[in-house]
């Protein structure tokens, strides 16, 4: 298992990760252009209102004390109230609404990813320079290859304009009223009991996962191949075919397991495209997370949601990648740690 | 009292090479201060005070942003990423040692830069 003092060094990690993520946040929100003053006030403001507004906002101290102030207030996870995106509201109640949603279309993204990615990789390193391999390639080189605001608009003309058999955006029908308990839609509706409600959101849900899914596929597939390929000729896998073991048996049981520990990699590091994507996908498809929520907050000049969101981002993309070198002890005890 | 021959060694090594971060550390952070010193005063020629110390601080706080989220990077995953470049056989050369020791720099020249750029606010009066 991992070393508890692996674990901990980890954990201390994050410290130094958030404090850059922060300061590098707070640095590019009064490097670009915008005055939140402005943006709250209207254009048409008088130049006194403005100022009032920017005094109000602490904005007229100098920037190294509204640094400090801020650092203080994030230490203690006080990220203020929104300027704009909801006026008043505690940033952290935004985040909490927001966030379960995003974690869903993301979780979903890559349990869709690695659904289709892993199965292709093995087909295709199995069988090595067959037609089937050069499908599996092609394929996932146009994965990668496609982004994500190309491809999204393309399966809403698809599947919602030309063939009518999926709704283009947002999480639920307008008929059905959930109550959100978890935030995660497909949860909530199965709690509420509401089957119809559920396939609803899930008919929802299938377009933005296929395209944030499919860049998982296309990295997953590619490196279950080369990872699978490199394990298949092994002596251990010989040895276990010359004692009579099946080739199916040997692949899954031998096989599996130690090409898999590359891969895990790649679905840590992976996660931080997923977050990115997520922005792409639910501007694209209309869903109100993370990603809408950042692109409004850039938009209005709304200081702490924008700093709040990436240190979010941030946070569970550390964590992510945590729990990644966790799992390899897992797979491989021998590691060390 | 029992023996502590084998311990000496490690521990001096120890202070040894803390003494010599901490001399690399003061003289980075020096080299960000002159450099936080002279944007602002170069930036003083076209902006007002206040906006020429608050650019110049945001631009070091941009660099010591940067250098710490890579240092903890490169700390967290950098042997992973070896590993996996490894694997790929894509290595060019970078290593986790490398780069920590190229954001350590970044780091506290960031550091002397934002301090000297908040010391020039003060001393401007902004």
């Amino acid at each position: 298992m991992v070393s508890k003092r692996f674990i901990a060094k980890r954990l201390l990690l994050l410290g130094p990760v958030l404090f850059g993520v922060a300061t590098v946040v707070f640095a590019i929100l009064h490097l670009s252009p915008g005055d939140p003053a402005i943006a709250i006030a209207g254009e048409r403001a008088s130049q006194e209102f403005v100022e009032q507004v920017r005094s109000d906002l602490g904005l007229t101290d100098p920037l190294w004390e509204q640094y400090v102030r801020f650092l203080r207030n994030t230490a203690t996870f006080d990220f203020g109230e929104s300027y704009q995106v909801r006026r008043g509201t505690a940033v952290g109640d935004i985040l909490a609404d927001r966030l379960p949603i995003t974690i869903e279309l993301a979780v979903l993204g890559q349990i869709a990813g690695l659904l289709f990615g892993l199965p292709l990789g093995i087909l295709s390193a199995v069988k090595q320079d067959t037609l089937t391999d050069h499908f599996s390639r092609v394929g996932a080189l146009t994965g990668i290859s496609v982004p994500i605001y190309w491809s999204g608009p393309l399966l809403i003309l698809l599947f919602a304009q030309v063939l009518g058999i999926l709704p283009t955006s947002g999480r639920i029908g307008s008929t059905y009223f959930i109550d959100s308990k978890t935030g995660f839609i497909l949860i909530d509706t199965l709690i509420a009991g509401n089957l119809a409600a559920f396939q609803s959101a899930a008919r929802h849900l299938v377009m933005p996962v296929i395209v944030l899914g499919v860049y998982s596929m296309a990295f997953i597939s590619r490196m279950m191949r080369s990872s699978m390929l490199e394990v298949v000729r092994q002596d251990y896998m010989r040895t276990a075919r010359a004692k009579g073991q099946g080739a199916k048996t040997t692949v899954m049981k031998h096989g599996l397991r130690n090409a898999f520990i590359p891969v895990i990699t790649i679905i840590g590091i992976q996660f931080g495209s997923m977050l990115g994507g997520s922005v792409l996908t639910e501007t694209v498809f209309e869903i109100n997370g993370i990603g809408t929520l950042l692109v409004e907050a850039i938009n209005k000049s709304d200081y702490p949601v924008v700093q709040a969101t990436v240190l979010v981002f941030a946070f569970m993309y550390t964590i992510v990648n945590l729990l990644v070198d966790i799992t390899y002890s897992v797979l491989d005890p021998r590691i060390d740690q | 009292m029992p023996s502590t021959d084998s311990a000496v060694p490690v521990s001096r090594s120890r202070v040894e090479r803390s003494r010599r971060l901490i001399i690399a550390a003061a003289r980075w952070v020096a080299i960000g201060a002159a450099l936080g010193a002279a944007v602002s005063l170069a930036l003083l020629v076209v902006w007002s005070p206040r906006a020429a110390t608050d650019t110049a601080f945001a631009l070091g706080a941009l660099v010591l942003g940067f250098g710490v989220t890579a240092w903890s990077t490169a700390v967290g995953l950098g042997q992973t990423i070896e590993g996996m470049k490894a694997h790929l056989d894509v290595s060019a050369g970078w290593t986790e040692a490398s780069a920590r020791e190229a954001f350590f720099v970044v780091s506290w020249t960031g550091a002397g830069w934002i301090v000297a750029a908040a010391a020039c606010s003060i001393l401007l009066g902004v």
